[in-house]
């Protein structure tokens, strides 16, 4: 059975971190994308995803995040995301998701990222 | 008993009641109104003609008249008509109380036959109440105006009771008069109701006779006549000077007259009921009304009993005809599920096939049997005749041609066999052509073999047309025909299209055929597309728009060899064969499941296949890639092969050997294209799509050795191959 997407939402002086859990797939896309609009005001410049605790990730998932990155590009915001295993790496990169998404090993890679970027 | 609309056989049934007189049904208060108002229009009229035979023959001066009689006479029939109006009311009720609310069970309908028996007696009621009342009216009159005289001290004259007489049989006349024009009036005021609570068979014990109203008509002019011409006497004779001869003969034919309308009306009456109910039957015998429809009963009389005798008599055909509808109803659908599903696909092929009976069974008919990995057989049919024979020649030869395709895969050997068992089962009775096209995948050539049918066309993607000619005699007329077969090249994007005359010979509005020219034209005009059956489905819906009703099934049969799909899968195979025909996968663990078409439900028996290569190919680090590929398999199956049905099944067959791994996906559907895309223009474009999606067959082609799509006995599948190669 499908684990429902849980969503925990902390911020950062620029931007919001979305911390993710459960199973992401088609049906997460409102749970996430209401989670994306909810986050979205003119401080937040990065928006960071939290993938550790993502233990499926299916093709409707990967278009959930490719629309959710979309969305924060046009809103001028950059998506970053760590946590995601090698495996899901490889599928992000053969969809093009890697074009929308900046992948990073940790948070700790992904906020220095950012604080170089906030310079 | 309401006359709206109705459910029958799934056709909008309408009681359409022709009321012999067009008759409006009144609502209660202008029933009421009515009421009152005949009965104070039928007294106003008497007292008009009683004022003028006052006047003319007595020559009683009109002021005398004012002083008493004249306004007693206004009170009298106002007072008289409500009084009237109130007993009609009260008489009527079980009528009101219908008019309020719609008889739905049994005390309603006992109240409605109640109600029924009151709206035909009331009319005779009241003519009999009227000579009565009128009788009584005019001896408490006459006591009256006596007592008044007495009151004022008038000396009155003795009585002579031959005048009195006279002068009472003169009024009892127009009592009668004005009775009668009540009968009539209220009768036809009356009609909607009686068409509104119609008799039912059973109670008609006691119905009058279509006589008695013309009796009691006839009767009382003629009464009219001779009580009036006998006042005229007693008067003469009272006054001793003989009564002028022109006043004797105009009031003699003023009531003639008088009389002569009232009985021509009952009667023109009578007549319109009577021509009423044989247009009735005409129109139902010619079927020029729905089924279902009732005949108005509109007396109680022989011709209400006729009606009524009728209307059972329509009810049990109607009945019958429910059943038999019912029971080709379950005839359509057994021969439909015989059909094979209109749209499917196999290999690089989709094929588009609909068959329009023209009743509810009909003789059309058409197949697609797998005869293997590489071939599968096409077949269209037509049986000579229609309806319930046709249905089931063409039930029991679809069965034979599944048999015998299946035994040998050759078209004309085929249609021999079906020829000499037709033949053999049916005498000379049983006339079918076939077309029969066996397919192979590999070579793209079609082996087609004709048994009378019509000439099938084989469309280039440049709209270019060629007939396949192919004559022959129907199956079942000769055992002895033999079948010819032509073999067929397809090329990438060709249509082969089959057919049955249904289609050539419908006809539009104008009544003119659509013919082998609309076909041709049609079918050239077809561009290139990614949804057949929408194509055709279109062009049948056009079809339905412009042709009038048809008169024979219609089916069509499209086999497309699918352009892009066809170099797809060449690519896909010129780049694998290398690999895959050394690898025979040397099975040692082989697995089934089931599942339904719930998204989500994918991801359990992904992650089990997974954990199965973790176990037998330890050394590899492949598990990942056969779950997320089997995973998006699955989800491609519930939702392009089963559209998401949550009741049909998905079946995945997992078979891992020693150096390969075989995975099969099994859905319900018609089959579909599965197009991946490799180029990154169109990548980009869909990432950047609204609702980017489509990704799954690119997570499938890029994680898998190998996939194809291919149909068996089980259904539409696709497979993956994953070979046992380390970090791939």
């Amino acid at each position: 059975m499908e684990l429902p997407l849980v969503i925990e939402r902390r911020q950062f002086p620029s931007g919001s971190v979305l911390q993710l859990r459960g199973d992401l797939t088609k049906m997460s896309e409102n749970e996430l994308l209401d989670g994306l609009a909810g986050g979205l005001d003119e401080s937040v410049r990065f928006l960071a995803l939290d993938l550790t605790g993502v233990s499926y990730i299916n093709s409707g998932g990967m278009a959930v995040l490719i629309r959710l990155a979309r969305i924060a590009r046009r809103a001028g915001v950059h998506t970053f995301a760590w946590g995601v295993t090698p495996h899901y790496e490889k599928l992000f990169r053969m969809v093009g998701l890697t074009e929308w998404l900046m992948l990073y090993p940790n948070e700790f890679a992904v906020m220095q990222r950012i604080e170089a970027l906030d310079l | 008993m309401r006359y709206e609309g109705e459910r029958f056989h799934g056709v909008e049934r309408v009681r359409e009641l022709e009321t012999p007189v067009g008759a409006a049904m009144p609502t209660r208060g202008q029933l009421r109104l009515r009421l009152f108002g005949v009965y104070v229009c039928s007294f106003l009229a008497g007292i008009l003609i009683l004022l003028g035979e006052q006047l003319l023959v007595l020559d009683i001066p009109f002021k005398k008249l004012l002083t008493f009689s004249l306004p007693a006479s206004l009170i009298g029939a106002v007072a008289l008509a409500f009084f009237l109006a109130m007993l009609s009311i009260w008489r009527l009720k079980p009528v009101f109380r219908m008019n309020s609310d719609v008889p739905s069970s049994e005390g309603d309908a006992s109240e409605a036959a109640k109600a029924l028996n009151r709206l035909l007696t009331h009319p005779g009621e009241l003519l009999c109440g009227m000579v009565g009342l009128g009788f009584v009216y005019t001896v408490v009159f006459y006591w009256l105006e006596s007592q008044y005289a007495a009151i004022r001290h008038d000396s009155l004259p003795p009585i002579d009771w031959g005048v009195l007489i006279g002068t009472i049989a003169g009024e009892i006349s127009l009592f009668i008069t004005i009775g009668i024009f009540i009968f009539t009036t209220i009768r036809r005021l009356l009609l909607p109701l009686v068409l509104r609570v119609q008799p039912q068979p059973g109670q008609w014990d006691g119905r009058a006779s279509i006589a008695s109203p013309l009796i009691v008509t006839y009767t009382s002019t003629f009464l009219i006549t001779v009580l009036n011409l006998f006042q005229l006497a007693v008067i003469a004779k009272g006054s001793g000077e003989p009564q002028s001869p022109l006043l004797i003969g105009g009031i003699a034919l003023f009531y003639f007259m008088l009389g002569t309308s009232l009985f021509g009306y009952v009667t023109l009456q009578f007549r319109q009921e009577l021509r009423s109910l044989v247009r009735n039957i005409q129109e139902l015998s010619g079927g020029g009304q729905k089924l279902g429809s009732r005949m108005p009963v509109v007396s109680y009389d022989e011709a209400g009993e006729l009606a009524s005798a009728f209307n059972e008599m329509q009810s049990r055909i109607d009945r019958e005809y429910d059943s038999l509808e019912k029971e080709l109803k379950l005839a359509y659908n057994v021969q439909q599920k015989l059909l094979p599903p209109g749209d499917l696909t196999i290999g690089s092929y989709r094929i588009a096939a609909r068959c329009q009976p023209y009743s509810n069974v009909g003789g059309d008919f058409f197949d697609v049997v797998m005869l293997g990995p590489k071939s599968f057989a096409i077949m269209i049919g037509d049986v000579s005749g229609k309806g319930v024979p046709a249905a089931l020649i063409m039930s029991a030869l679809l069965l034979l041609f599944r048999a015998e395709i299946r035994r040998n895969g050759n078209p004309a050997e085929v249609l021999a066999r079906m020829n000499r068992q037709l033949c053999e089962a049916m005498g000379d009775d049983g006339a079918v052509t076939i077309g029969v096209g066996v397919i192979d995948t590999t070579s793209d050539t079609v082996r087609y073999a004709s048994a009378g049918h019509l000439s099938p066309y084989i469309v280039a993607p440049n709209g270019s047309v060629i007939t396949v000619d192919c004559s022959s005699l129907p199956i079942g007329f000769d055992t002895e025909v033999v079948y010819q077969e032509t073999l067929l090249q397809l090329n990438p994007g060709d249509r082969f299209v089959l057919y049955t005359d249904g289609i050539i010979e419908s006809m539009d509005g104008s009544g003119h055929m659509y013919g082998f020219d609309g076909l041709e034209k049609e079918i050239s005009s077809w561009k290139p597309c990614d949804d057949l059956p929408q194509l055709v489905d279109e062009w049948l819906a056009r079809m339905d728009a412009h042709s009038a009703e048809g008169k024979d099934d219609r089916t069509i049969v499209v086999l497309e060899l699918v352009q892009a799909y066809r170099s797809q899968a060449v690519q896909r195979e010129a780049i694998s064969s290398g690999h895959l025909s050394e690898l025979m996968p040397s099975s040692f663990f082989s697995n089934e499941w089931s599942l339904r078409s719930r998204m989500g439900d994918e991801r359990g028996i992904a992650e089990q296949i997974g954990s199965f290569i973790t176990e037998f190919w330890p050394e590899t680090n492949l598990h990942e890639d056969v779950q997320s590929a089997v995973a998006e398999a699955i989800m491609n199956a519930m939702e392009h092969g089963n559209k998401l049905d949550p009741l049909a099944q998905v079946t995945v067959q997992a078979q891992i050997g020693s150096l390969l791994a075989v995975i099969r996906v099994y859905d319900e559907g018609g089959g579909y294209f599965p197009h991946v895309s490799r180029d990154e223009t169109e990548m980009a474009k869909k990432r950047e799509s609204d609702d980017p999606r489509g990704w799954g067959l690119v997570i499938i082609d890029s994680l898998s050795d190998y996939w194809a799509t291919g149909r068996d006995e089980r259904g539409f599948y696709m497979e993956l191959y994953f070979m046992r190669i380390m970090n791939k």
